[in-house]
């Protein structure tokens, strides 16, 4: 971004405009990303009609939920994009409740990248060690969360009605009538419209609405991608700001740090990535990075409420709601098991433990993806199927 | 008696040095540990300046599985010649 030109200005001027430029396509990708939120919303309830719940029978074993999620996220490799589609699903009325288990397992299903970027250190001995203990503490703070909430939330409804109650508050009537948000419904439901008019002109009803969802999942695996990309680049001068902070401070502000990094630059992968190589180095240990991925956690809620405020209508109160379900779950989480030193010390514990066996045999790590990842998610549908719950 | 009363001011003498000692020693320990940690500290923002070397590492997911396979790979080889 420099000019050949000798005049000291130009640089700075044209680093300006191409910065505004960014901005500006951030805005279009966001602006986007709504857009497809409202289309996969739209779509979902153009082609279920009333029969959304049966549809999705077959995920209201929790464990399904879960590993749907969870499986999903992992292929995706990106959180931010299965969590905005259950909200649009959601909008477009998939039941909450059977939402609940596929959020819990789009947390466990991001870890998948960070586990990823840390075998790049992998004939490194101790830098491995280090850089993957730091990705799978990830992996065990996620999986002691779901081991703990799913269960509760199964029995109890806890973060459900938590949300509704907090959704509730947050929404008036029909549609939303916080801070000005109806301005959101004018400019994104033209193309969503537009959309539905051009594909039913050729395709009959419940084939226009697949058709809105295929298209509403593709943008917003494209809208997000990119924002991610832009955003690294626009925000690293202010993530190193907000690294510098919280350096010679205690877990608190590590915390506050990784999630003000992961909503800047609106991607938890790259946040819990990051810190991979950070703490091969060892230059940070595994318990300075620990709360920094908590926080990461936390921060990339911040693109479901996003995509919440495309909904209106009617089912804008339960898009929210699972919103505000996902920070719940993720701020309970963070406050339960690191606030407690037994459960806290756990997933630090399983990380260093698995590290060590992982350096001296590689075939850990496979036994270990593959057990997390596949093995233990397919005997758990079996099992709970079998027991018919 | 009064061999006994020196024995106890010796020792008493002793105890003190000894504590004086170990006080000289800990407030010795916290400034070595206080180095430590200031020196850490610079490390951390030095790897924090250089966030953009980290952020690129983060891009090159197929070769981090490229690793694991070849690595994989060694192990499994190393496997089958140790059984033969």
């Amino acid at each position: 971004m420099t000019s050949a030109s000798s005049n000291t200005s130009e640089p700075v001027e044209i680093s300006r405009a191409a910065s505004w430029r960014n901005w500006i396509f951030v805005a279009t990708l966001v602006y986007l990303l709504l857009v497809a939120v409202s289309l996969i919303g739209g779509g979902f309830k153009l082609s279920a009609g009333e029969q959304a719940k049966e549809l999705f029978a077959f995920a209201s074993n929790p464990v399904t939920g879960l590993i749907i999620g969870m499986v999903a996220t992992a292929l995706i490799q990106s959180s931010s994009t299965v969590t905005s589609i259950i909200v649009g699903l959601v909008a477009g009325g998939l039941p909450v409740g059977i939402a609940i288990p596929m959020v819990m397992g789009a947390n466990i299903g991001t870890t998948i990248t960070n586990t990823i970027v840390s075998l790049g250190h992998i004939k490194q001995g101790v830098e491995f060690r280090r850089a993957f203990a730091a990705a799978t503490i990830h992996d065990f703070f996620n999986l002691l969360s779901v081991v703990v909430f799913l269960p509760l939330e199964v029995s109890f409804h806890l973060l459900e009605k938590m949300g509704n109650y907090l959704a509730g508050l947050m929404v008036g009537g029909d549609s939303m009538s916080v801070g000005g948000f109806n301005f959101l419904k004018q400019i994104v439901s033209p193309p969503v419209a537009l959309f539905q008019q051009t594909v039913s002109g050729f395709a009959p009803g419940t084939l226009t609405g697949i058709l809105m969802i295929i298209f509403g999942i593709l943008l917003i695996f494209t809208s997000i991608t990119f924002i991610g990309k832009l955003l690294k680049v626009l925000m690293v001068g202010k993530a190193k700001t907000v690294l510098h902070s919280a350096v010679g401070k205690g877990p608190i502000s590590g915390i506050f740090s990784g999630a003000l990094i992961t909503v800047l630059v609106q991607s938890s992968s790259t946040t819990t990535s990051l810190i991979v190589p950070l703490a091969g180095t060892g230059i940070f240990s595994l318990r300075k990075v620990y709360p920094f991925t908590l926080g990461a956690n936390i921060g990339t809620c911040i693109t479901g409420l996003l995509a919440a405020t495309a909904i209106t209508g009617a089912n804008t109160l339960f898009a929210l709601e699972i919103a505000l379900i996902h920070l719940l779950y993720n701020i309970v989480g963070v406050v339960f098991i690191y606030g407690i030193p037994f459960l806290r010390e756990l997933p630090i514990i399983a990380a260093e433990k698995l590290a060590e066996l992982a350096t001296e045999n590689k075939l850990y790590v496979v036994a270990y993806i593959l057990l997390v990842f596949f093995v233990v998610p397919g005997v758990l549908i079996s099992a709970t199927n079998m027991l018919g719950l | 008696m009064e061999v006994e009363g020196n024995d106890m001011d010796r020792l008493t003498v002793r105890k003190k040095e000894l504590q004086n000692t170990i006080s000289e020693l800990e407030a010795h320990l916290a400034e070595l540990r206080e180095r430590l940690f200031d020196i850490e500290q610079e490390q951390q923002h030095d790897a924090i300046d250089n966030l953009e070397e980290y952020l690129q590492s983060v891009d090159h997911k197929y070769d981090d599985m490229r690793c694991l396979w070849d690595a994989v790979l060694e192990e499994v080889q190393l496997f089958l010649q140790r059984s033969k």
